[in-house]
């Protein structure tokens, strides 16, 4: 079932352009929005959570205008970014006060746990914080509030291999119930491949794929082809990337493909290469 | 919202408050016989544009817009934060200039205290008011400089056209107009700012 969907969302600027973006985030999964620097990523959450207007295009979460959500359906939403917004004053009893004071859905016994298991110091102030403790603090703010839908953009770009994979088990654990999903921009694809349900992947403000991350392991693959090949329509092939003297072809389905091709090379398809692929193919061809 | 808010914003004025109670002291004793009220009030109501600015550093609104998308509700809380700092600052005037009649044994010139006040309350009004759509629209360090002309021009304004009323007169007058004057300058500020805030992409 679908809890936010974004239907032809388009966001002009004078150098880019967030073109159709068509999106659905549906309950129980992680969806993982993956692009390069610049390919609109946070453009794209910035309209979600209205600190961006949007041009054109319907944002709906849980089949309603986002713009029209009363405080309590707001509620349902959480939000993290790359870096803690609150004062740098600001002390982790502060930030519990903040958030007990706005949200009527604060749910302090929560907040409380994830402060104990995440071992957020009480006296601290967040200027005295690490990069890796105000991530925690960001994300225990968001759970704490009890939302349907997480949406982390960059949440845990700048961490280390240790807090990265803490916070991924944490967002594992709020999707279990089926009821919950997240939306997640990263541009760390091993973060991506341990936790992503779905993976969106973004190229110049434009939505270029969409796929199952099981479907993508299981059926997708590279094929790697001769300079002159042409791929015909039937053969499945997505996306092309021009080498030197050969190509890559991102193929959907890589058994069909080698039964048509039994002398061609063929690799796993990850998130990383389909990434380099949709990234580096059209700067190659240009 | 606005109760989250405010927590958020006096928690972080919290330390300033130690040198605003510092410099009203100071300024009853070197303004013994008046303008002391006045330089509080100002310096009061421009804390509220150091909230702005530390808003503006730690990416604030986005949290704020974030979480909540009631845009209304977070400009309309600068407004009443100005309100409070300003007010705070007008009764501890007020206690300080009762204190300092007591300490150098005169009599308080209510009168005075009254329109120095009034005099406060309308200058950070027009100021303020000002303050709050000039932050949004051009940031705080731009708009750190416009401020010094907002200040100035209003100020000097103001000062002017009290010092040509006959207090003994038409006091009541003075503050029913100086409080149609700020009503109507927030008024018509907050409606600014809301639209700046609306159009304003973070």
């Amino acid at each position: 079932m679908t809890i936010l969907e974004t239907k032809n969302l388009c966001k002009n600027y004078s150098s880019f352009t967030l073109d159709d973006i068509n999106l659905k985030i549906n309950k129980g999964e992680i969806t993982a929005l993956v692009g390069e620097n610049g390919a609109g990523k946070s453009t794209t959450i910035g309209c979600i959570s209205s600190i961006i207007q949007k041009t054109s295009g319907t944002i709906t979460f849980q089949g309603k205008d986002i713009s029209l959500l009363s405080s309590k359906e707001r509620e349902r939403l959480a939000f993290a970014y790359d870096d803690t917004s609150f004062p740098l004053d600001f002390t982790i009893n502060d930030i519990e006060t903040y958030g007990r004071l706005l949200f009527s859905s604060w749910d302090t016994g929560k907040w409380n746990d994830l402060k104990e298991r995440l071992s957020l110091p009480e006296g601290k102030r967040l200027k005295e914080f690490s990069k890796g403790m105000k991530a925690k603090a960001e994300i225990a703010y968001c759970l704490s509030h009890t939302p349907d839908l997480i949406i982390l953009d960059e949440t845990t770009a700048s961490l280390d291999p240790v807090v990265r994979d803490e916070l991924l088990d944490l967002f594992q654990e709020f999707v279990m119930d089926e009821e919950k999903a997240i939306l997640f921009s990263s541009h760390i694809t091993s973060d991506l491949e341990k936790i992503a349900d779905r993976i969106v992947f973004i190229h110049k403000g434009k939505l270029v794929l969409s796929v199952d991350h099981n479907e993508l392991e299981e059926k997708w693959g590279i094929a790697h082809v001769d300079k002159d090949y042409t791929s015909l329509k039937e053969e499945g092939v997505y996306y092309e990337r021009k080498r030197p003297y050969s190509k890559d072809l991102l193929i959907s389905d890589k058994e069909r493909f080698k039964e048509l091709h039994k002398e061609v090379a063929m690799d796993d398809a990850t998130i990383e290469s389909i990434l380099l692929m949709i990234a580096r193919g059209e700067e190659e061809e240009e | 919202m606005i109760k989250a808010l405010l927590f958020k914003d006096i928690n972080v004025l919290k330390r300033y408050a130690r040198l605003l109670l510092v410099m009203a002291v100071v300024c009853s004793f070197l303004f013994k016989d008046q303008g002391s009220a006045l330089i509080v009030m100002i310096y009061s109501a421009s804390l509220m544009l150091t909230t702005m600015a530390i808003d503006e550093r730690e990416h604030f609104l986005r949290r704020a817009i974030s979480d909540s998308g009631r845009k209304k509700e977070i400009v309309g809380e600068k407004y009443i934060l100005l309100l409070m700092l300003v007010g705070i600052a007008g009764v501890l005037s007020v206690i300080l200039e009762y204190i300092m009649a007591l300490f150098y044994h005169r009599p308080l010139a209510w009168d005075g205290v009254a329109m120095e006040i009034m005099t406060g309350f309308a200058i950070t009004s027009f100021s303020g008011s000002t303050t709050i759509p000039l932050t949004l629209k051009f940031g705080s360090e731009k708009a750190r400089i416009i401020l010094l002309l907002c200040y100035m021009v209003p100020a000097v304004f103001v000062i002017w056209l009290f010092s040509s009323i006959d207090i003994t007169l038409s006091l009541p007058l003075i503050i029913i107009a100086t409080v149609l004057f700020s009503v109507l300058c927030n008024i018509v500020s907050f409606l600014i700012s809301l639209r700046l805030l609306a159009k304003k992409d973070f």
